[in-house]
């Protein structure tokens, strides 16, 4: 994915500070490597909110969904 | 007994034509005398010498350690006495297990320096104990973070099937050592995929086994909630007799029997699939008795819920000697593991739940079907120089991405048989036989039933590639 200098930018600076948190000076080498993944993490943590609890699955919890015989063979 | 004239252990009688025979030929030889130990590891160390160079599968040759052993294994049958059912057996194992006198490096430049091990990781006494030689360790992505065994250390393993390809990773020296030839035994480790994707792309049987079921004494840790070792091999039935081994069941003592109940996984499964592998399961769906398509819900959030808990453990498992140290790290690995570290506890503790509500919908599912078939890898090996796959019609770094189909299932423990299609003349690509919790042995005994059929079975290198 493609990103504008800016926004890069902002992101790097928001992963010094992150990274100061965990007692971390980022060097410059690793900026914009470690704000390239954090973004990637955050889309990943998008992807599972709200699916860790029970009600976000209903009858998919435990439940078989989509059982269909594959063309031309016996189910 | 020298052993070197002896014929079992090579050339026609190799399983698919190679060098070895079948682990149980090889021993049986050796137990035998028809030929000796030490023959058989001043093969090995000839093929990785020959071979090698071009693979670059190999960190260490312990070929000292090897002849020694190798030789007492020989001093057995002199006694009289049994070596074990691995006799003479030469194998390597992935950089990430403990070798007495070594430092378990783990791929790392930064733990070259590290105190030796104290003693073999348990996993590989089970297999000397069973009179195995160990010859080497081999190639990993730093760390096991990675698709590709591409190392900042030890440099790029290439696919034995095609140099031009990268083999899969993060145990990508296990499989091309055992793919091209120079051992018929390797053992990896296994995370999101690390055995199973480069099993699909050199054209090899792997297991990942139950999580927590095979012995993790003595290996390097990435992330302990779904870390697991296993072996690669070029046939099933040696594969199975590793297993055993490496589970202290030299007997197989295990139940395998009743009918078997097969379903391929569909939705997200289904999708980026290759053509070739879509074909297989067609063809797999007679032998199977009929394979309806059955789904597990949510599983690209179980994807990048793996993901998200992969990146969290590794991150904190290494954050010391990041803050100590960061650039002495492989660049490609070093990101990931920081980004890790930095990593809100509300996201992984939401991750952990995930996976709880997962495991329990698969479970459900496995309580219909004994075995569920889903491809191991979207696509046949990526070219070194453009190391990219195709994943909803982008082009995605194969690094990250080669474990799409692999990840969710490690990712709740499940046991895994990754079988090769059979498909001499073209670039290997894998299938997953996915089993529930204990469940191995109704895995291989579905996979024969698949191997009577001519549908899976190892394809040598130069037995014809083209994509």
């Amino acid at each position: 994915m493609v990103v504008s200098a800016e926004r890069a930018a902002m992101e790097e600076a928001a992963a010094l500070i992150a990274a100061r948190m965990i007692g971390m000076v980022l060097p410059p080498a690793c900026r914009p490597g470690v704000a390239a993944n954090m973004a990637l993490l955050a889309d990943h943590a998008a992807q599972i909110d709200g699916l860790d609890d029970d009600a976000a699955w209903g009858e998919a919890s435990g439940a078989v969904s989509g059982d269909a015989p594959a063309p031309g063979t016996a189910a | 007994m020298t052993g070197a004239t002896a014929r079992p252990p090579v050339g026609a009688t190799g399983l698919h034509g190679g060098l070895w025979a079948g682990l149980s030929v090889i021993a049986a030889a050796v137990r035998t005398g028809q030929v000796s130990a030490v023959s058989l590891a001043e093969r090995a160390i000839a093929a990785i010498r020959l071979r090698d160079g071009a693979i670059g599968a190999v960190t260490r040759l312990l070929d000292e350690r090897a002849l020694a052993a190798a030789a007492r294994v020989d001093a057995l049958v002199a006694a009289g006495r049994d070596p074990g059912v691995l006799a003479g057996v030469p194998f390597g194992v992935k950089d990430l297990f403990d070798v007495a006198g070594l430092p378990t490096t783990a791929g790392s430049a930064l733990l070259e320096g590290a105190a030796p091990a104290a003693r073999d990781a348990l996993a590989i006494r089970r297999l000397t104990d069973a009179g195995a030689v160990l010859v080497a360790t081999l190639n990993m992505d730093e760390f096991a973070y990675g698709f590709a065994t591409v190392n900042a250390r030890h440099g790029t393993t290439r696919n034995p099937h095609d140099p031009a390809r990268l083999c899969g990773g993060s145990s990508g020296g296990s499989a091309a050592a055992v793919a091209a030839d120079m051992v018929p035994l390797a053992l990896g480790s296994d995370t999101n995929g690390s055995i199973r994707v480069p099993a699909s792309l050199c054209g090899l049987f792997g297991l990942k086994p139950t999580h927590g079921d095979l012995p993790m004494e003595g290996v390097f840790p990435f992330v302990d909630s779904f870390d697991d070792i296993g072996p690669f091999a070029a046939s099933l039935e040696d594969l199975r007799l590793a297993w055993r081994v490496l589970r202290g069941w030299e007997d197989g003592a295990e139940q395998s029997g009743g009918p078997i109940r097969a379903a391929r996984l569909g939705g997200w499964f289904a999708r980026n699939v290759d053509p070739d592998v879509a074909a297989a399961l067609e063809a797999i769906a007679p032998v199977a008795g009929g394979l309806p398509v059955a789904e597990l819900p949510h599983v690209d959030g179980a994807r990048s819920a793996a993901f998200l808990m992969t990146a969290a453990e590794g991150g904190a498992r290494h954050l010391p000697a990041l803050r100590q140290q960061a650039l002495a790290f492989d660049p490609a690995t070093r990101d990931r593991l920081i980004a890790g570290a930095l990593l809100p506890a509300s996201v992984y503790c939401a991750a952990r739940r995930f996976r709880a509500r997962f495991r329990r919908a698969a479970e459900h599912l496995l309580e219909r079907y004994d075995v569920l078939i889903a491809p191991a890898t979207p696509t046949v090996a990526p070219l070194v120089r453009d190391p990219t796959i195709p994943v909803d019609g982008q082009r995605v770094a194969a690094r990250a991405n080669l474990g799409l189909y692999t990840q969710p299932i490690s990712f709740i423990g499940l046991p895994v048989l990754s079988v090769p299609i059979r498909r001499p003349g073209r670039l290997p690509l894998g299938l997953q036989l996915i089993g529930a919790p204990g469940a191995e042995a109704r895995l291989f005994a579905f996979a024969e039933k698949l191997s009577e059929a001519g549908l899976i079975g190892a394809t040598l290198p130069g037995q014809g590639a083209e994509p």
